[in-house]
């Protein structure tokens, strides 16, 4: 974990309220997939909070990240220029387990909801570098919420995208393909689930994966003051026994963004 | 990580607070600096003066469900509910470790009544490696205990006699801001023992959704901090330096070296530094960095100059 300052090399708009930005770091920084920082530009007086990204791509002196604008935290990260600078904390949380892909020969199925798939990016990178059999499924809510949606298909992986107005893709949600692809196949040694997304979509995931005996890990988030663990703000309420005693609630920063689907409940 | 070591610190930045010899006046806030050790990637924790752990009781706690902070005008709300990992499994897991650096480690305490103060102070007494303890007798978050005994100078009293009587260290006192007379507090703590005072704790709050008209935090009321309550905290401190002869250790907004300053001159002896560390993790070294130069740029020999310097003669003209 580094607090660097990170020169913008470039941040454009996606599409209404989605920007891509790109920050070139003063140092080389190892990041792993799964993992965020927290990012605020920098000599920003308000608001005073950081705000947390997933790591979208990186090299070794330069992280992208794909973001939606909610609020004005982000909002005036949309005006941050070529040149200047932005506050990075980085890299924070935990990575995905990946050993049942690449060692047992698992099926990698990766469920993707809106801005949740900068988070998935570099795993499906990492994976079918390693000629893991990998399998995206994209949902949004119209095909202007799914940011990125070339890069994931540029990796030559089956992208399956689904849009709830049906602007793009299949009509409906993305477990619905998930669902029929698991039953039609779910692959020669079984499959791995990973997710992230809005909520209620990886709460079904996670059940679906249950249902077929799949394994299944979601990244999730959590209103975060800090992202490195001193303000225990960013809890979730995992399952007894899933964790050593005493906490039901774990922190997001430190102990995830990525959970066994089964350790939470949803 | 290397220690910093006694001829690269600042010897006008020493302080004293409650018989502890602190390096410099920059502490960490309670609450916001988890054990401590959080900090070991980002700096070395020899370079601050002290380390004010988040809130310890005897047994663990579970804390609150989320939603637990709601970002607000130039701050935030907090209902974390003491999350905490108990007093024992601290001395166990996080002390020794702490041991490493050359640090003033200050434990901060809270209960539901006066036993549990007592009971965790027993505990914590055994303890190798603690300098002084801080009481948190105004956290606004667990409605049996902070509010009631925070904002009672009788019951606040009895509390710092009670652990007066056990403690092995000095006893930092915290207050609440939740109260009108700020005087009247400081002097009863004064009178009952207290070794110190540190002020200030949250202000309660509310924030609501008014799209759902739901609050923002799952406890309803939260606690707010940061760069909005400076002010106050300022206030609190120049008052509480008018009623008592005991130091005091400002707390409330404070991000930068400047920032600490100003509580330096109402009249805190050292300063902790909370929510800023969450935004800008190296706030408190850089405040450290901070403090020398402005001793370099203004000619003051020492910080403890500062102390109570506060000028109240009027404006000049133009003003
Ligand atoms: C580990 C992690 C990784 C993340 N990765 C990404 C990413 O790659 N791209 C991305 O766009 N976002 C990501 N997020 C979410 C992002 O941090 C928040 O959306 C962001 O903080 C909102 O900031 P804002 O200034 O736009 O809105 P704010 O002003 O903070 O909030 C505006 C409104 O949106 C609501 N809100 C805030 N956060 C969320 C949320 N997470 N979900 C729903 N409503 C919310 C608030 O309650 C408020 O009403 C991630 C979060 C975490 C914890
Ligand atoms: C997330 C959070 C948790 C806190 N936990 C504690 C605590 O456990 N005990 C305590 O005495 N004060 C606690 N505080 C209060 C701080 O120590 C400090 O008094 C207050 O936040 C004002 O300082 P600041 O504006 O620099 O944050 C907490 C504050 C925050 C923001
Ligand atoms: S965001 Fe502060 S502890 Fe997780």
């Amino acid at each position: 974990m580094k607090d660097l300052v990170g020169t913008v090399e470039f941040n454009r708009q996606l599409a209404p309220r989605y920007f891509h930005i790109r920050l070139r770091l003063p140092e080389a920084v190892g990041v792993l997939s799964g993992q965020f920082a927290m990012l605020r530009p920098q000599g920003l007086v308000e608001p005073i909070l950081r705000r947390a990204l997933a790591i979208h791509r990186a090299d070794a002196d330069a992280v992208e990240f794909i973001y939606l604008v909610l609020g004005r935290g982000l909002e005036a990260l949309t005006r941050v220029r070529e040149g200047e600078n932005v506050d990075v904390l980085l890299p924070l949380g935990n990575t995905y387990p990946t050993d049942a892909v690449t060692l047992e020969g698992r099926r990698a199925l990766l469920v993707a909801g809106g801005v949740g798939s900068p988070a998935l990016f570099m795993l499906a990178g990492d994976l079918v570098a390693k000629g893991a059999d990998v399998r995206v499924y994209f949902g949004g809510r119209t095909k202007f919420d799914l940011p990125a949606l070339d890069e994931f298909e540029a990796l030559g992986c089956p992208v399956t995208v689904t849009t709830d107005d049906g602007s793009a893709g299949e009509r409906g949600f993305v477990t619905a393909p998930l669902e029929r692809d698991l039953v039609a196949d779910a692959g020669p040694n079984g499959s791995v689930i990973y997710t992230c997304g809005p909520w209620p979509m990886m709460a079904r995931v996670g059940a679906i994966a249950a249902e077929r005996g799949a394994r299944c890990f979601v990244s999730l988030e959590a209103s975060m003051a800090c992202g490195f663990g001193i303000c225990v703000a960013c809890v979730v309420e995992v399952c007894e026994g899933s964790f050593a005693p005493p906490f039901k609630y774990q922190k997001v920063c430190t102990e995830g963004p990525v959970f066994p689907a089964e350790a939470i409940v949803w | 990580m290397v220690s910093a070591t006694e001829s690269s610190r600042d010897p006008r930045l020493a302080v004293e607070v409650a018989g502890i010899r602190f390096h410099n006046p920059i502490l960490t806030a309670s609450g916001c600096c988890g054990y401590g050790l959080e900090f070991e990637p980002l700096f070395d924790l020899s370079r601050i003066g002290g380390i004010c752990t988040k809130g310890l009781s005897a047994k663990p706690l579970q804390g609150n469900p989320p939603p637990r902070i709601q970002e607000t005008p130039a701050g935030m709300l907090n209902a974390i509910g003491l999350q905490n990992i108990g007093a024992r499994a601290f001395m166990e897991q996080k002390l020794p470790r702490l041991r490493d650096y050359d640090v003033r480690v200050l434990t901060n305490v809270f209960g539901y009544t006066v036993d549990d103060y007592v009971e965790a102070i027993h505990m914590l007494n055994d303890g190798d490696g603690i300098d002084g303890y801080e009481l948190n007798i105004s956290c606004p978050n667990v409605k049996e205990g902070g509010l009631i005994i925070g904002n009672d100078p009788r019951a606040a009293a009895e509390v710092t006699e009670a652990v007066k009587r056990v403690a092995k260290r000095p006893v930092i006192v915290k207050l609440s801001p939740n109260i009108s007379d700020v005087a009247g507090m400081a002097r009863a703590l004064e009178s009952a023992g207290a070794d110190a005072l540190s002020l200030i704790n949250t202000l309660v709050g509310v924030s609501i959704d008014i799209h759902t008209r739901r609050p923002r935090i799952a406890n309803v009321t939260g606690g707010l901090s940061g760069p909005a309550i400076r002010p106050v905290a300022v206030r609190m401190v120049w008052q509480a330096a008018g009623a008592v002869k005991i130091p005091l250790v400002g707390i409330g907004g404070i991000a930068t070296a400047e920032d600490a300053v100003e509580f330096l001159i109402a009249g805190a002896t050292a300063v902790q530094i909370g929510t800023a560390s969450f935004y800008d993790p190296l706030a408190t070294v850089k405040a450290v960095d901070g403090l020398s130069a402005y001793l370099d740029k203004t000619g003051v020999a020492s910080v403890s100059e500062l102390t109570g310097s506060i000028d109240l003669s009027p404006p000049p003209r133009g003003h």
